[in-house]
This record gives structure tokens, C-alpha cells and sequence, in this order.
């Protein structure tokens, strides 16, 4: 016969919260996706790597994604400012105006946005 | 009735009370879990405007937000032709290919040209809106092609095109002349004013909208996050990939200006873009001045003015730019962080 409130019943309240309090604790996002998007495409990094991003067949930069930050190694862009930004982690962005790429970090981070 | 068979099961009060706290509790934490997890009611939007990009974050009960931001975006775009130095649909341009002849122009752009101006008296020429012919010789101007330092000669002779009283304004019949050879560029400004034009098309869509604008690293609060929240923005360090600073905004606005966007460097020398228009040569002893004010345009014009007068007396800025509604902090070279008494009430929620 079922009992009103028993040792069990308890254990799935405590599953229930402690399932709550951890995805809380756990970090919101992995923050490890980098976003490149540009004039017609999105592309997602998730591992780490060399990437050359091309629009149209046409070469446009080359990323650097470490696993924990990303940088442009090389920009067809006249001033180089992608490139001068070096490496970038989750919050930042990288913005190349001529070629209208921002390459930014997927996920929650502790801060909604920067100023530079 | 449930039945029971011992007395630790009947329906007691105590049991009751207990399964009720639990209950109770359970439902508090997972309301609080969606709370916290309410991001996901934001739109977000990105583009290129103003030459730099664009973020648009908003919210609305009463409007689809996607009709919002993309109504932002476009009046974005709007404002990078009209104040362009170069575009064929400029005002700007026209008022410069017809150097020292009045030249009739909308109500906007008086306005705003009046507000350029009134910036650059305000800061007794550290904004200058005409530092155009500056930029010129130095190479930050178009695609940046021809970046170099200019001979002292040829900075002397380009000083005598500059200065913000080249402008005239005729406020009866809304035209602007230049003379001297003098050239408007609205650049220090048209991202501030789009930022508070991109707050008013929110609100106009609904009042209650919430989110910010950011281009470029300038930032607007339309409204309060989830309606109550400050927003967290993070101030970038200027030789790092970090932050070194957090603030805290529920409206208002802010900006940056630094050295180390738009630069070049020659025989180990950094030449960034930001002129003293006093000197005719980039500002030096400066990496990077953040402005907190109410608008977009204040925080634009004075983040450019308040670089080039740290410069010179960093404390000049610290003690005299709030009284003009802007709360700065300042990155002096080496590192060094000065800000004012009142940027710090922004560091806390």
C-alpha cells in the first residue's frame, strides 16, 4: 500500500534540486564556440584549430582557435585591425569592417557586453 | 483519506507541513531557474553600420523584436550615408565640395552639426569636428592605404584648416558654411547620435522595450534587462584581451576611445588616430579614456574630448567632466587607472 510521505519521496525532492543547483553551478554555455559570421555565411568553431574563411571561393582571413581563445593570423583587409587585435576570449569580439566579419564566442559569459 | 498503516505515514499536520515546504520549495527553485535563465526572451541582431558593427539586443511584449532591430539597423545605415565623408548622398559632403557658400540642410543635420559644435566649446577644441584634413595626411582616412607621418611642414600648413570655428551656422534659415579650407566630419558624434536615435525607434515601436545598441564598443541602454536588471558590461583593457573593469547600467549610456584600434607603428613609434588638434599629431601618454553619461552623443563626443585632454591633465578630466554629465575612467600609459568619484557609483549593482 502506498504510504503518504516516505524516505523515497524525499529523495526525489532532493534529485530535483540538487539537478537545479548544479546546472546553476555548472558553467552557462561551454563558451568554447567561436561564431564567425560574415556578408552571407555563419560558420561555428567548436575544436581547435587553423581555419581559412572564404566568401565566394574568395579568401578572406585565416582564424586561430586555441580552444579557449581565437585570433586572425592573417586579413586581406587594408588595415589589419582584425589581426592587430590578437587573441580574443569569451566576451570579446573581433570585427573586420572591410570585409564585414565578427568573429565573437558562442555561449553565456559573466557580462553581457564590452566597451572598447 | 490515504491509508496508512503506521503512524509515520498518516496524514498529520507535521507531514503535511513538511511535504507542502518541499513542494513549495521545489516550485520556488524552478521558477527562480527560469528567471534566471530568461535570456533566451532577447532578439539579437548583428550588422555593419557606421563603419564598425553593429549589436542590437531588445525585447518587447507588444512587437515582434526582429521588427525592432532591423528598423534600428536600416536608420543605422541611414545615418552612415548621410554624415559620410565620402558618400554621394552625404550632407556632410556637400557641405564641404562647397567650401565658404551657405548651404541649406534638414533639421537633423543642423541639429547635429550645432551639436558638434557645442561639444568642441564645451571642451575648448578637444572634440573638433574638423579635424578631417588631419586624418587626411595621415592616412586614416578611406581603406587606410596610405598610413604614414606626415612632415611638421605639412602639419603646420594643414593646423590652419582646422578648427571648429570655421563652421558657421545660420539658425534663421538652417545653413552651415565652411571656410579656411576647414572640412566637417562628424565622426566623433554620428555613432552616439545613431545610438540615441536607435533608443528612440525602440521606445517608438513600444515604450517598455527593453536591451541595448552597441556599435563599435559604444553602448546604449534602451531599457533595463528583463525590465529590472542592470546591464554588465565589461570595460576592455587596452593592451589585453581582458577586462579590467566591470560596470553597471539600467539606462544611460557608454564609450570608449583608444589607441589601439586604428593605428600604425613606424621605426617603434605607435601613431593612432586620435588627433590633438592642437598639435596636428595623435595623442600621446594615453591608452584608453571609457565615458559614462545619459545619451550616446554626450558619451561619443566627450570619450574623443576627454582623450586628447588626458593627455594633457588627466585630472582636468577627472574633476571636470562630470559636471557636464560624464563619468570617466582613464587608462593612462603604462597602465595606470584614474577615474572620478562619481564613475565608481557604476561599479556596483
Amino acid at each position: 500500500m502506498r504510504k503518504f510521505f516516505e524516505k523515497r519521496d524525499l529523495l526525489i525532492f532532493l534529485l530535483i534540486l540538487s539537478a537545479f543547483g548544479l546546472s546553476l553551478i555548472l558553467p552557462k554555455g561551454n563558451g568554447e564556440k567561436i561564431v564567425i559570421e560574415g556578408r552571407n555565411f555563419r560558420k561555428v568553431l567548436e575544436k581547435p584549430g587553423v581555419y581559412d574563411i572564404t566568401e565566394n571561393g574568395r579568401f578572406l582571413m585565416r582564424v586561430e582557435f586555441n580552444g579557449k581563445k581565437v585570433r586572425v593570423v592573417e586579413s586581406t583587409c587594408p588595415l589589419k585591425i582584425c589581426v592587430k587585435t590578437g587573441w580574443v576570449g569569451p566576451g570579446g569580439i573581433i570585427v573586420c569592417v572591410p570585409n564585414e566579419v565578427i568573429i565573437y564566442f558562442e555561449g553565456k559569459m559573466d557580462y553581457d557586453t564590452e566597451t572598447w | 483519506m490515504w491509508p496508512s498503516d503506521s503512524n509515520n505515514h498518516r496524514v498529520t499536520r507535521r507531514n503535511v507541513i513538511i511535504f507542502s515546504i518541499l513542494l513549495f520549495g521545489t516550485l520556488g527553485t524552478f521558477l527562480t531557474f527560469l528567471l534566471l535563465r530568461g535570456g533566451e526572451q532577447y532578439y539579437e541582431l548583428r550588422g555593419f553600420a557606421l563603419g564598425t558593427s553593429i549589436r542590437i539586443v531588445v525585447s518587447s511584449r507588444k512587437i515582434n523584436p526582429k521588427t525592432i532591430a532591423e528598423a534600428i539597423l536600416e536608420d543605422m545605415k541611414r545615418i552612415t550615408h548621410k554624415f559620410s565623408t565620402i558618400d554621394e548622398r552625404s550632407v556632410v559632403k556637400r557641405i564641404n565640395d562647397h567650401p565658404g557658400e551657405w548651404v541649406e540642410v534638414d533639421e537633423e543635420t543642423y541639429s547635429l552639426i550645432k551639436a558638434a559644435y557645442a561639444f568642441a566649446e564645451l571642451t575648448e577644441g578637444a572634440f573638433d569636428p574638423t579635424v578631417e584634413k588631419l586624418l587626411e595626411i595621415w592616412g586614416f582616412t578611406g581603406n587606410y592605404e596610405d598610413l604614414r607621418v606626415p612632415s611638421s611642414d605639412e602639419i603646420e600648413k594643414t593646423l590652419k584648416s582646422v578648427g571648429y570655428r570655421n563652421i558657421l551656422l545660420d539658425n534663421e534659415h538652417m545653413r552651415v558654411m565652411v571656410k579656411n579650407g576647414s572640412k566637417i566630419d562628424l565622426g566623433g558624434i554620428a555613432k552616439g547620435y545613431a545610438l540615441d536615435r536607435a533608443r528612440q525607434i525602440a521606445l517608438s515601436f513600444d515604450e517598455n522595450a527593453t536591451g541595448f545598441v552597441e556599435a563599435g564598443g559604444d553602448i546604449r541602454i534602451i531599457g533595463p534587462k528583463f525590465g529590472k536588471y542592470p546591464w554588465v558590461i565589461g570595460v576592455k583593457n587596452p593592451r589585453g584581451d581582458d577586462v579590467i573593469d566591470y560596470i553597471y547600467l539600467r539606462s544611460g549610456a557608454v564609450a570608449t576611445s583608444g589607441d589601439y584600434e586604428r593605428y600604425f607603428i613606424k621605426d617603434g613609434v605607435r601613431y593612432h588616430h586620435i588627433m590633438d588638434p592642437s598639435t596636428g599629431y595623435p595623442v600621446r601618454g594615453v591608452w584608453s579614456v571609457t565615458i559614462i553619461a545619459e545619451d550616446a552623443t554626450t558619451a561619443d563626443a566627450l570619450s574623443t574630448a576627454g582623450f586628447v585632454m588626458a593627455g594633457r591633465d588627466w585630472r582636468k578630466v577627472v574633476l571636470d567632466f562630470p559636471r557636464m554629465g560624464a563619468h570617466p575612467l582613464i587608462v593612462l600609459e603604462g597602465g595606470k587607472i584614474e577615474k572620478s568619484e562619481t564613475f565608481k557609483l557604476f561599479e556596483r549593482e
